[in-house]
């Protein structure tokens, strides 16, 4: 679960966002939309712990986001590519394991699915951008988060691709991860907040 | 230049360098021995009329550290010596006279001051022998040898004080080349301590075997056997070499914070 209790989000000394109270439950896929500069972005990688110019609280599952192993607990995939290009892209999934990662039945029907070769001669700069962004979610996949973090969903894939996420995303909440996205709101309809004068609206 | 491939290369140049100084230094060394081996060319010369007197500061003598070799000729020897060389054996005023006994004293030391306090002391003791050395000669030897010793120590310094910068460099370079690996990393996900784990143990490999091997065999070849005793003890008593050990350490832990702070 996650909770966001008092908070302010700052962007240099501007406030641009306040959240009195916010609870996430698992399996729970929440979208924030609003229009450019209202800090979608910016309270997204937050809630990653990769912003800190905020006041207030921000626990998942008993964590606060101060503890060193928060992060451990979030995955987020960010606008810009954050995948090693010379690698191949068994090495960028399996990047954070002690061992390299197997292929095993799983992860070769995830890359079936989203398209992505997975011979060994192949590195990540030879990826499209949606291929880039999908061995990310794969990445993330499985690393099991509490929390998974997309920014800008939407952006990135084409109508066939989307089927494949979907699908992986429902799997992601049945084992209880929370998903948090923006965007423009295509890809899910389950619960929709809007960004608005500095504050967060239910839709 | 990727950060691995840099350190690839400033690995064996590192110790390349050092490998040389301690090759200068060791022939340093060397070099150094032949002022001794001089030295030695230029005994003091005793004479006197009494063997025993001879004998007593032979005596006196044997245990100093300072002395090579004691040679002892007496009158007879030298007699027969030098009617033999100038072929005199049927010169009256030859055979007629008595000449001194004569004591050959070879010196090994390393200071100047011991050398001339052991003509003092012969003096003093044996006013009656007459002594004869080239004053001259060692003066003008040691002071050679004063002026050698501190043109190593400079070059000690600035050699020191050079593979120090090469190191923080180094540091400085493989952090500057490494940090989009680890932008990256972090920002995916990855294990945040590990840079600075892998930070610690990738230089703590290069401060323990490049920088501390390294003064270790400079502390070696600087006295020799100096290492025998105790080493703790040696290097508190020499501040210069205390703080060579310790100022790569205090390095690492201020390159350590200020990494772990930049993330």
């Amino acid at each position: 679960m996650l909770e966001i209790n008092k908070f302010e989000l700052a962007n240099h000394s501007e406030i641009i966002l306040e959240i009195e109270n916010l609870i996430v439950n698992a399996g729970e896929f929440i979208y924030f939309l609003g229009a450019n500069s209202t800090g979608k972005s910016l309270l997204l990688s937050t809630l990653a712990a990769c912003y800190h110019n905020f006041n207030g609280s921000i626990v998942l599952n008993k964590k606060h986001i101060s503890d060193k192993n928060y992060n451990k607990l979030v995955r987020i995939i960010h606008n810009d590519n954050l995948v090693f290009p010379n690698q191949s892209i068994l090495d960028n999934i399996g990047f954070n394991d002690k061992n390299k990662i197997e292929l095993n039945d799983e992860l070769i029907d995830l890359l079936l699915q989203f398209k992505i070769p997975f011979e060994s001669k192949i590195n990540c700069s030879f990826l499209s951008q949606s291929e880039i962004k999908c061995v990310e979610l794969i990445r993330a996949y499985t690393q099991k988060p509490m929390m998974l973090i997309f920014d800008d969903l939407d952006n990135y894939f084409d109508s066939q691709q989307f089927e494949s996420i979907y699908k992986l995303l429902v799997k992601m909440k049945k084992q209880g991860t929370i998903i948090i996205s923006s965007g423009k709101s295509e890809f899910n309809k389950e619960k929709q907040y809007i960004i608005e004068n500095k504050g967060l609206l239910l839709k | 230049m990727k950060a691995k491939s840099h350190l690839i290369i400033l690995l064996p140049l590192y110790f390349l360098l050092f490998l040389t100084i301690f090759w200068l230094i060791n022939k340093s060394y060397i070099y150094e021995d032949k002022y001794y081996l001089n030295l030695q060319k230029m005994p003091i010369l005793v004479y006197s009329q009494s063997i025993t007197k001879i004998n007593s500061l032979n005596d006196n003598l044997s245990s100093e550290p300072s002395v090579s070799n004691i040679e002892i000729r007496t009158n007879d020897t030298l007699k027969s010596n030098l009617i033999e060389k100038y072929k005199l054996q049927n010169d009256d005023l030859m055979k007629k006279s008595t000449l001194p006994h004569l004591m050959i004293i070879s010196l090994k030391s390393k200071e100047k001051d011991s050398y001339f306090s052991l003509i003092q002391r012969i003096r003093t003791d044996y006013s009656d022998f007459l002594l004869d050395y080239n004053a001259q000669g060692i003066e003008e030897l040691f002071n050679s040898l004063e002026n050698f010793k501190l043109m190593r120590k400079t070059f000690l310094l600035i050699i020191s004080a050079l593979s120090f910068l090469i190191v923080i460099f180094a540091q400085l370079f493989f952090e500057k080349s490494n940090m989009d690996y680890w932008n990256i990393y972090t920002r995916a996900g990855g294990d945040r301590a590990k840079r600075s784990k892998s930070f610690l143990k990738k230089f703590s490999i290069l401060y323990i075997f490049g920088v501390i091997l390294s003064f270790l065999t400079i502390l070696f070849l600087h006295d020799k056997m100096a290492l025998k005793g105790n080493l703790l003890l040696y290097i508190t008593k020499k501040p210069i070499y205390m703080a060579a050990l310790t100022l790569p350490f205090v390095i690492n832990i201020f390159s350590f914070m200020m990494t772990k702070r930049m993330k």
